[in-house]
């Protein structure tokens, strides 16, 4: 794959790796948002630590704020105060297309929907971070055929999503997030819109394929049948993270347990 | 991203080809109307389209448009060629007549007389016989389509008479020989012209004191023509134009006192709105629709100059089908009808006008859509 462009020397996420060893590092994070005149405090004041080579499961019922935490930490929404650096890097201190590019090259993404292009094949959507990246069409999807083989779909390269199953797309989406190695992958609810024995596909697809020692995995669930595959799961209620469970398999029932 | 944009652009099929209708009907209603417009204004000048010899035309000062001719007294012709500068001036007769047709029924008819000696401001292409044709006895030339459609009767006996070559038509009750068919400009009246000698249309028009409708001159090559206008003018009271000049004060004339500009205008008018209603509100839908998918592209690094790129790619890219069709479909209208009287010329300046007023409908059906690319947040992709 053609390297991708460093935003600056000083941002340049790939460059080492974080001193600390840790991917994520967020101390006394606060987000409000005000709607109708009243404003929402929709995390106040979270400390998380995402370690290299971690899956970290954020939890927890509806408002809790575990979207707004992922957004906050993908840098797509900026934080009202407290510390939040990810590979060391603060996107405070980044102006907005210097967040965009770092956003572009560091983070990948899988959303609840899948967001696929619905008029691009599979290898052409697995392609676009590349594209945004400036790679060359042709390169790009040379590369995103290689990732379709890594995610069991290699025959489905020129498929429409239309075509595929819920699974079959969720897998070209963990892909599209893979394809430009980012070091941090956010994922919203990446079971909760397929069934019970996908859900666990997926996982295992993201826990063997998608993690490594260089990355770090954030997921945010409600589905507590994949809670297992988590190496610390982040309870969260009210903007807090209330409880951190290092041992997470203990959450899954038997049945999930055995599957 | 060009890629991209193209893909999404064309991947939601219907809102394609709806926005490019949209685009396509306006330059269609744009062009055609526009090309029918300024062909009817030509035609309004189009006698004196033909004058390739004479510089200068000669008309009574309260002269309006062509077809208002105030006759001349007879001198005129001698005062203007007395004005220095003058190499030469000749005489145009432009009466109004009625012709006889087979089976009983009469056409009005312009008759244009020529001066004798030069036969200057005859027509300009001949398809049958020859100018010269005209100093026959009785000989009179006519336009082709005149001939087949205005100069043209059924027989007594049912069968249709198209007046050609070797032919007799009746004029004012004189029997004139055809000599000639030519092919002319279309005129703005639909009277058909004929042409014959100044001797013989003062013979055919009912008699006048005066007869001279215009004199046609031109200037010696060293003679500035603007003073020699001047000169004209001071010497006998008459107004001299050129051939351009007096073209667009016809056309002045028509704009100011018909409703033909506002005609026109308010379909070209129509044109726009509905390419604006058709193509913006199925552009912003079409953005609408994908928000969701622009926003994921921002989450992933698509910074927003790169998305508005994109939009304004897609824009481009049906703006230009939407013209290229349109026009396309007005060339063919006047292609078909080439050598009828619905022959109008698409000039380029037609197709330029068209796609200004095009760029002007994308831009504005485009603004929308760009105004909520501009404020498109990626966190809204994670929004159930």
């Amino acid at each position: 794959m053609p390297a991708l462009m460093p935003i600056e020397q000083s941002h340049n996420p790939g460059s080492h790796s974080s001193a600390r060893g840790l991917a994520i590092h967020c101390k006394n994070v606060t987000k409000s948002f005000s709607a109708g005149g009243t404003s929402i405090k929709a995390l106040r004041g979270i400390d998380l630590d995402v370690k290299l080579g971690e899956l970290a499961m954020l939890v927890g019922p509806s408002g809790c704020g575990k979207t707004t935490l992922i957004s906050v930490v993908a840098g797509i929404l900026d934080r009202d105060e407290g510390e939040c650096l990810v590979f060391d890097q603060d996107f405070s201190k980044m102006s907005g297309r210097q967040k965009t590019r770092f956003r572009g090259q560091t983070v990948g993404f899988v959303f609840q929907q899948f967001n696929l292009l619905p008029a691009l094949t599979a290898a052409q959507n697995i392609a676009v971070p590349l594209l945004i990246n400036g790679v060359s069409h042709s390169a790009a999807v040379k590369v995103a055929k290689e990732m379709l083989d890594r995610v069991g779909l290699g025959d489905r390269s020129e498929s429409l999503p239309r075509q595929l199953s819920g699974g079959q797309q969720q897998r070209v989406a963990i892909a599209r997030a893979m394809v430009h190695k980012p070091r941090l992958i956010v994922c919203d609810e990446p079971t909760s819109a397929l069934d019970h024995e996908t859900g666990h596909v997926v996982m295992r697809l993201l826990k063997n394929v998608a993690l490594d020692h260089d990355r770090a995995l954030v997921i945010v669930t409600h589905d507590a049948r994949i809670f297992g595959f988590a190496d610390r799961v982040f309870k969260m209620d009210d903007g807090r993270i209330v409880d951190v469970i290092a041992n997470p398999s203990s959450l899954m029932s038997p049945a999930d347990q055995q599957h | 991203m060009n890629f991209i944009a193209l893909r999404m652009l064309m991947g939601d099929r219907a809102k394609y080809l709806g926005i490019v209708f949209g685009v396509m009907l306006s330059a269609l209603l744009i062009s055609h109307q526009v090309t029918i417009f300024v062909g009817l204004m030509s035609r309004t000048r189009s006698i004196f389209q033909t004058l390739d010899h004479a510089d200068l035309i000669i008309a009574d000062p309260a002269t309006e448009f062509v077809e208002d001719v105030r006759s001349l007294p007879d001198t005129a012709v001698e005062r203007v060629r007395a004005v220095p500068g003058v190499e030469w001036a000749v005489p145009m007769v432009r009466s109004t007549i009625k012709a006889r047709l087979q089976g009983g029924k009469s056409r009005t008819c312009i008759v244009v007389g020529l001066d004798d000696a030069t036969l200057i401001g005859g027509p300009s292409k001949m398809l049958e016989g020859s100018l010269t044709d005209l100093r026959s006895p009785d000989a009179v030339i006519i336009d082709r389509l005149d001939a087949e459609k205005l100069l043209s009767s059924r027989r007594a006996d049912g069968t249709l008479f198209v007046p050609g070559v070797g032919d007799w038509i009746e004029l004012n009750d004189r029997q004139c020989r055809v000599v000639g068919i030519c092919h002319n400009p279309r005129p703005f009246l639909s009277q058909p012209i004929i042409y014959t000698t100044l001797t013989r249309a003062q013979l055919i028009a009912p008699p006048e004191r005066r007869t001279i409708g215009y004199v046609l001159a031109h200037a010696s090559p060293d003679r500035d023509r603007e003073l020699l206008k001047a000169d004209i003018a001071a010497a006998t009271g008459l107004s001299a134009y050129s051939r351009r000049e007096f073209g667009f004060k016809t056309i002045g004339y028509y704009l100011r006192n018909t409703g033909i500009p506002v005609n026109f205008g308010v379909t070209v008018l129509l044109g726009c709105i509905v390419g604006i209603a058709i193509s913006g509100q199925t552009f912003y839908m079409f953005i609408l629709d994908n928000l969701r998918n622009l926003a994921a592209l921002k989450a992933m690094g698509a910074n927003t100059s790169q998305l508005v790129r994109m939009v304004l790619l897609q824009a481009s890219v049906v703006g230009v089908q939407g013209f290229a069709i349109g026009v396309g479909f007005t060339a063919l209208f006047f292609v078909y009808f080439i050598g009828t009287d619905l022959e109008f010329d698409l000039h380029w300046e037609v197709l330029g006008l068209t796609a200004c007023v095009i760029c002007l409908i994308i831009l504005i059906a485009t603004a929308a859509g760009v105004m909520r690319v501009l404020k498109v947040q990626p966190a809204l992709v994670f929004r159930g």
